[in-house]
């Protein structure tokens, strides 16, 4: 990374990677990069096997099976297969107000493609109002309900433990994503009733760009509609994908450098530890929100620390906020992040916020850099 | 001469295959031609006779699936 540049977007996207990970990458393409499930001959086998590793690295992180773990090409592909292959005809779908557009928009489209409909819970107050709203917004057709497991405008963590266990008892499928969450909040699918998990690499797996993955519990895979159909590697003879897992939702040449890299992320994401990591970017967002608190008229939405903070300087567009930031070596991300109904829930709809999220590479000295800058920004006004 | 155990996917072959190199069986994946499966091509694991009986207990208690055994 560029001397002296302060990266604070790693909600979009972590940067810099492990050096394990840029290594593992350039390996893979160098030496390994045969089709994976694509002939049996040596540089074939040798991509399979990268890509099983980080099947074993996913499936490990959420008890799952490395066969439960389907590839994709990031966590919106994966959220639109989740989502598209469980509704069908007049189904209910329930969605929560913090969603991103990778979830409202294709829970909109197959509303209007195949009768759904939909409705939004509330997030607000503890799991019992949510639960509360849940129920109360529940029809007798609701097939699905899909919720973030971690906000990506601020740092709210949904108890979805507690409410895939609600799903259960209602007989309705739950899908958890958790493109925010994933490498930063444990999630264990042998004990709580989730029963489709979105990821993606690039995030706080510290993986390369270019692959999401779903992981499932045991369901009953032929029972969901594929999206995509083509060539699966396997059991080609029959018109149809296969009716088990992971090739029944892995039609084409899957994005294999990038999944190789998962392995190293999720490698170094355990050998940091998930909460030593959370820890620290917690600590980060709290000197953060300590010096903006002395700045006046900067509003912070955050109620708690967490690996986002938003806030807003007052009378003055997030953009050009962002803006004069970028302009001191600082990165952070302003408007609604895909994520309008979130910044209605927050508050911050149309104009957004200004958003600033941490990583496992940031520092304390980055933190204190960017409260001095946060302050000269207030006082010098661009016209 | 070997014995092949086949597999539905890749994915499944591959777990297979951990599992057996854990119980230290000697044993190679590899690819299964379509007129063998009549569902199109496959993979499977090839290894030498003496080790199917471990083989497929050890597969049965990891509750690894496999077809049945191919002579190769």
């Amino acid at each position: 990374m560029k001397k002296g540049l302060i990266y604070f977007d790693n909600a979009a996207t972590t940067f810099p990677k492990p050096e394990a990970v840029y290594r593992a990458k350039e390996y893979y393409e160098r030496n390994l990069c045969g089709n994976p499930s694509r002939g049996s001959h040596r540089l074939a086998l040798a991509a399979s096997e990268a890509v099983y590793k980080s099947r074993e690295a996913l499936a490990e992180l959420y008890s799952s099976k490395p066969e439960n773990v389907v590839f994709t090409m990031n966590t919106t592909y994966a959220l639109n297969i989740a989502i598209k292959s469980i509704v069908k005809e007049d189904d209910h779908i329930l969605i929560s107000d913090l969603e991103h557009n990778s979830v409202l928009r294709p829970v909109n489209e197959v509303c209007k493609r195949r009768g759904a409909t939909y409705d939004i819970f509330s997030t607000r107050g503890g799991i019992k109002e949510i639960i509360s709203d849940i129920d109360s917004k529940k029809s007798k057709n609701t097939r699905l309900l899909v919720c973030t497991h971690q906000s990506n405008v601020i740092p709210k963590t949904l108890n979805i433990e507690e409410i895939s266990k609600y799903c259960r008892e209602n007989g309705i499928y739950m899908v958890a994503d958790c493109a925010q969450s994933a490498g930063n909040v444990p999630l264990d699918l042998s004990t709580c009733n989730v029963d489709i998990v979105c990821v993606p690499s690039h995030k706080g797996l510290y993986g390369t760009q270019g692959c999401g993955a779903l992981i499932f519990r045991d369901i009953a895979a032929e029972e969901l509609l594929t999206t995509i159909e083509g060539g699966s590697g396997t059991n080609s003879i029959p018109l149809t994908m296969p009716d088990y897992l992971p090739d029944r939702f892995e039609a084409g040449t899957l994005p294999s450098p990038a999944i190789a890299s998962i392995s190293h992320g999720v490698s170094f994401v355990k050998k940091k530890g998930l909460e030593n990591i959370r820890s620290h970017e917690n600590m980060i967002c709290e000197k953060i929100m300590n010096g903006l608190s002395c700045i006046n008229g900067v509003t912070v939405y955050n109620e708690y620390p967490g690996p986002v903070l938003l806030f807003n300087f007052s009378g003055r567009r997030p953009a050009e906020i962002a803006s004069a930031f970028d302009e001191k070596g600082i990165c952070l991300r302003s408007g609604l992040h895909c994520s309008p109904l979130a910044h209605r829930t927050v508050g911050t709809f149309p104009d957004g916020a200004i958003r600033a999220s941490f990583g496992a590479f940031n520092s304390i000295k980055e933190a204190d850099i960017f409260c001095e800058t946060a302050e000269y920004i207030a006082k010098h006004k661009r016209i | 001469m070997g014995c092949v155990l086949p597999f539905i996917s890749m994915t499944t072959a591959q777990r297979g295959s951990s599992v057996l190199t854990k119980a230290n069986i000697p044993h190679k994946i590899v690819g299964i031609d379509s007129g063998q499966t009549k569902r199109g091509c496959a993979y499977g694991i090839e290894l030498a006779p003496i080790y199917v009986d471990a083989a497929e207990s050890t597969l049965k208690r990891a509750r690894v699936r496999y077809g049945d055994v191919i002579q190769s």
